[in-house]
């Protein structure tokens, strides 16, 4: 047998006990739409110790990545996938698999840039699939576009599907493994696993995930938007092979998967010791060294700057045109004039008005949190700029904030 | 010996996981701001005020309606919330100074309850006086 040294597939199970634990008491705190994520996500950084949490959680991700591949790696060395370890080589790897979708669906729930920049990369390549392309991206994306269904989608696999698999394999795994050895290899890692919590700990303090901006739908990706780490040689590779996706990011990945979890019945030879595979080590040793070349060139890599299309100087929009445009007047009075239906209170020139109390709470960033987007400020308002349902840019925001200030 | 470690470990993962858990659930309430409602001057003695002001609730802002009734130098705040069933209450129209649209109950200038099927008194929400300005806690 192996030496004493630590089991790190028992500690990358650890560390996953822990992703499950810090993501129940997270999803107290989400809400899988585009109109709440990213609020949702930045308000639990404002809770005690939330900010903390979220970060442990993050990390939990990469840790347990990084251990089961490492664990991996060992047992392909030693050969330990063989029989009678057939069985438990392909239960650890579809485990590694949805350490893998945990990590990835992940990444795209905090409802920020980044997260909307890959699920366009997964849309894409789901798309690219030949003949089913279509079915594939749709089933995904709940609809026709992206959308909140599609945040709910991926919620649910990240929050019920994946953790009720997760609990599955595990579950076969240590019964397989007490089939084998009629109990469970002896716990002697306490003294690693302490390391390795302190470790996470270290790095949920010093590195937390950080938010970016409130994805824009209708918007275009920023220039800097990257997949996570395990990903980021898909993305080398597409970046050097323009014009292939399915295959580089669709196949080439699928058909590793395959190949390492598939191993046992790919290398049928009796020999264990590492010398006598000289080939099928090698093989993984080319691969493996690809794969790390391709992500550390990804990441040497500046990252493009796309130049941005600047929006044409369209002059600056009038508070009164703004105002016929989203036709206010239907709802509102504005100044004297007559509205066909009162529903709104009147529109006046608030800081030029003698209403101490209305004019105190009508702060400015009250007005463009209220008039920039109301249904954010208030679920219930009927004020849905009728009949665009387009919100104002920011100039013509500024446009009326001018007005309403009286400047 | 081992099932003392593992214990040990379940309580060192429930440890580092669980207490920002819970004290993100625990936290969720954050502090509660004093609002400015305008100065003293502006609110007629005895004649309540409608004051609807944004709170925090959860990462959404919701609106909450207060009725503001001066009495000398004082203020009270109350909820706009009827006390029998969550409907909110509007001023005059019955035997009260407020009265809810729902079930007709109503409550006095001081919220008591003056009609069936309302039996306790409307909220009150906390004021003070400060520089002539009138501050509601939200």
């Amino acid at each position: 047998m192996r030496s004493a040294s630590p089991n790190l597939g028992h500690l990358a199970l650890l560390v996953a006990a822990g992703g499950l634990l810090s993501g129940a008491f997270l999803a107290f705190h989400y809400a899988p739409t585009f109109e709440a994520a990213h609020d949702a996500v930045a308000h639990v950084e404002t809770l005690a110790l939330g900010k903390f949490l979220r970060s442990l959680h993050h990390w939990c991700g990469t840790f347990a990545l990084v251990l089961a591949g490492l664990h991996a790696a060992r047992l392909f060395w030693h050969g330990e996938y063989k029989p009678p370890w057939r069985a438990l080589w392909v239960l650890g790897g579809c485990t590694a698999l949805v350490l893998l979708g945990f990590a990835y669906t992940g990444y795209l729930l905090a409802g920020d840039e980044r997260a909307l920049a890959g699920l366009r990369v997964m849309d894409g390549v789901a798309a690219s699939t030949p003949f089913l392309g279509d079915a594939i991206a749709s089933a995904i994306r709940g609809g026709e576009v992206i959308s909140s269904a599609t945040l709910t989608r991926l919620y649910a696999l990240h929050a019920v599907v994946l953790p009720a698999a997760l609990v599955f394999l595990v579950a076969a795994f240590v019964a397989r493994v007490k089939r084998l050895h009629g109990e469970l290899a002896p716990t002697r890692d306490a003294r690693a696993a302490i390391a390795v919590l302190a470790l996470l700990a270290l790095c949920a303090i010093l590195f937390p995930p950080g938010l970016g901006p409130e994805a824009d739908l209708t918007g275009s990706a920023p220039p800097d938007a990257r997949p996570e780490w395990f990903f980021l040689w898909v993305n080398e590779l597409l970046h050097r092979i323009p014009g292939n996706t399915f295959l580089v990011a669709g196949l080439l990945p699928l058909g590793l998967v395959t190949l390492a979890i598939g191993l046992p019945f790919l290398a049928r030879g009796e020999a264990r010791e590492p010398a006598r595979r000289k080939p099928e080590i090698a093989v993984a040793a080319v691969i493996v060294l690809v794969i790390a070349g391709l992500t550390a060139a990804s990441f040497a890599r500046a990252p493009e700057r796309v130049e941005e299309a600047s929006p044409a100087p369209a002059g600056t929009p009038t508070p009164l045109a703004v105002m016929e445009k989203f036709q206010c007047a239907r709802c509102h009075r504005i100044d004297d004039a007559e509205s066909p239906d009162d529903t709104g209170p009147p529109l006046y020139r608030v800081a030029a008005d003698d209403h101490p109390a209305v004019k105190d709470l009508f702060t400015r960033q009250f007005f463009r949190l209220k008039v920039g987007d109301p249904r954010k400020y208030w679920d219930g308002t009927s004020m849905n700029y009728t009949p665009t349902r387009l919100k104002p840019t920011a100039a013509e925001l500024a446009a009326l904030e001018r007005w309403f200030f009286g400047e | 010996m081992r099932e003392d470690r593992r214990g040990f470990l379940g309580l060192l993962v429930g440890a580092l996981f669980g207490i920002p858990g819970i004290a993100t659930l625990l936290g969720a309430r954050g502090a509660r701001a004093w609002i400015d409602a305008g100065p003293l001057d502006a609110l007629p003695d005895g004649e309540p005020r409608r004051f609807s002001f944004p709170v925090k609730a959860g990462w959404e802002k919701r609106e909450r309606t207060a009725f503001l009734v001066r009495r000398g130098e004082t203020v009270i705040a109350l909820d706009a919330t009827c006390t029998h069933a969550g409907c909110t209450v509007r001023m005059g129209g019955g035997p009260g100074a407020f009265t809810c649209p729902c079930h007709g109950g109503a409550f006095s200038l001081d919220g008591e309850p003056v009609k069936k099927p309302v039996t306790r008194p409307l909220a009150r929400l906390e004021t003070r006086v400060e520089d002539g300005r009138v501050k509601v806690r939200a």
